[in-house]
């Protein structure tokens, strides 16, 4: 079967080499396409000088949501079979990515989730966070009627069913549990594996206190609203 | 009756800025800075501007029919909900054009990737 990683990256000069070799070196049998939303910095040069990946470059920001749909459409044109999103910000443990793999056959989607299993895994997350995961729970059990315990996983495998669906529509920022809710609305239901995700190892999470109030109306709104929309 | 055929002051301001706005939408479109598509809804307010202000008892009679005791809150209610309608014509456009604009920059990098490996290939 044929993957694909997409690394979205947006000024990620002094990164994105570490990440790609990173990816390399677990010999996983996929491709690696670098998506870059218009860095203003040496990002593209460097991504292509490791000779380990395609570089796609976006002529201006585009925002997270577009630039990994832009991966999406790659894999669609390109025939693969399946795509993971990969943020090389050192929290998708290489293990779990491999685990990831390893388990996929053919699902349509296939989440990585933090909170599957009972015992505790190696992932911290604050109260508010958690309260968060515990809502959209919540939300897609109402709304959907099914169980999806990491809706917020960045962790996942789209197969080409789902990829067809969201190079089609995806949301420009904090797109990850609205993607299930549209996916959800066309008939494909997530399955969940447990990971063990580690928490990141270095850097600040894109979601700050502020943002994160904007992140819950927003992401909540519009898992309600892919309930009723035509 | 009579007297809605007689103009006062504030009136003939009214009318004559109504003309002039209408004339420069009118110009807008000669030299092609307005599509007709949007140009149109200018259009039929300058329209409705000069018709409100030229029949006094106009405005006070939708004011009548919406129990509306001050005539001009009447109107300025009309132009406020113009103004919204119109606002949300421009998010609407806005919205579509930004999904475009996405789309596009999505196919110049796709695009460019291929013409990259094509030229490399030769």
């Amino acid at each position: 079967m044929k993957g694909l990683i997409i690394i979205p990256a947006f000024n990620e000069a002094l990164n994105i080499e570490r990440v790609i070799n990173s990816i390399f070196q677990l010999s996983l049998n996929v491709d690696i396409l670098v998506v870059d939303d218009g860095s203003a910095d040496d990002t593209i040069q460097i991504a292509l000088a490791t000779n380990k990946a395609t570089v796609l470059s976006l002529p201006f920001n585009l925002g997270i949501g577009g630039c990994v749909q832009t991966g999406f459409k790659y894999a669609i044109i390109n025939n693969y079979d399946f795509a993971i999103q990969c943020d090389g910000d050192g929290q998708h443990l290489a293990s779990d990515l491999v685990a990831l793999i390893k388990e996929f056959s053919s699902e349509d989607l296939l989440i990585g989730s933090r909170f599957l299993s009972k015992k505790q895994t190696g992932f911290k997350s604050s109260f508010f966070r958690r309260m968060g995961i515990i809502w959209f729970r919540f939300l897609f059990f109402i709304f959907y009627g099914v169980r999806v315990t990491d809706a917020t996983s960045g962790l996942r495998i789209y197969g080409q069913k789902a990829l067809k669906f969201l190079s089609k529509n995806y949301s420009d920022d904090y797109p990850e549990p609205e993607a299930i809710a549209y996916l959800l609305k066309n008939n494909i239901v997530p399955k969940e594996i447990s990971v063990e995700m580690q928490a990141r190892q270095e850097g600040e999470s894109s979601i700050t206190f502020f943002k994160s109030i904007y992140y819950m109306i927003k992401v909540s709104v519009a898992i309600m609203i892919w309930k009723i929309r035509r | 009756m009579f007297s809605s055929f007689i103009m006062n002051r504030v009136q003939v301001v009214a009318i004559l800025g109504s003309i002039f706005l209408l004339l420069l939408v009118v110009e807008l479109i000669r030299k092609q800075q307005l599509k007709e598509k949007y140009a149109l809804v200018w259009l039929f307010i300058c329209i409705f501007f000069i018709i409100v202000a030229s029949m006094r008892t106009l405005i006070q009679f939708i004011a009548d029919l919406l129990g509306i005791y001050y005539a001009p809150s009447a109107f300025l209610l009309l132009l406020i909900m113009g103004i919204f309608l119109i606002l949300l014509q421009f998010t609407i456009i806005l919205s579509k054009m930004k999904e475009r604009i996405k789309i596009l920059a999505q196919e110049v990098a796709m695009l460019n990737l291929v013409t990259k490996t094509n030229k490399k290939n030769e």
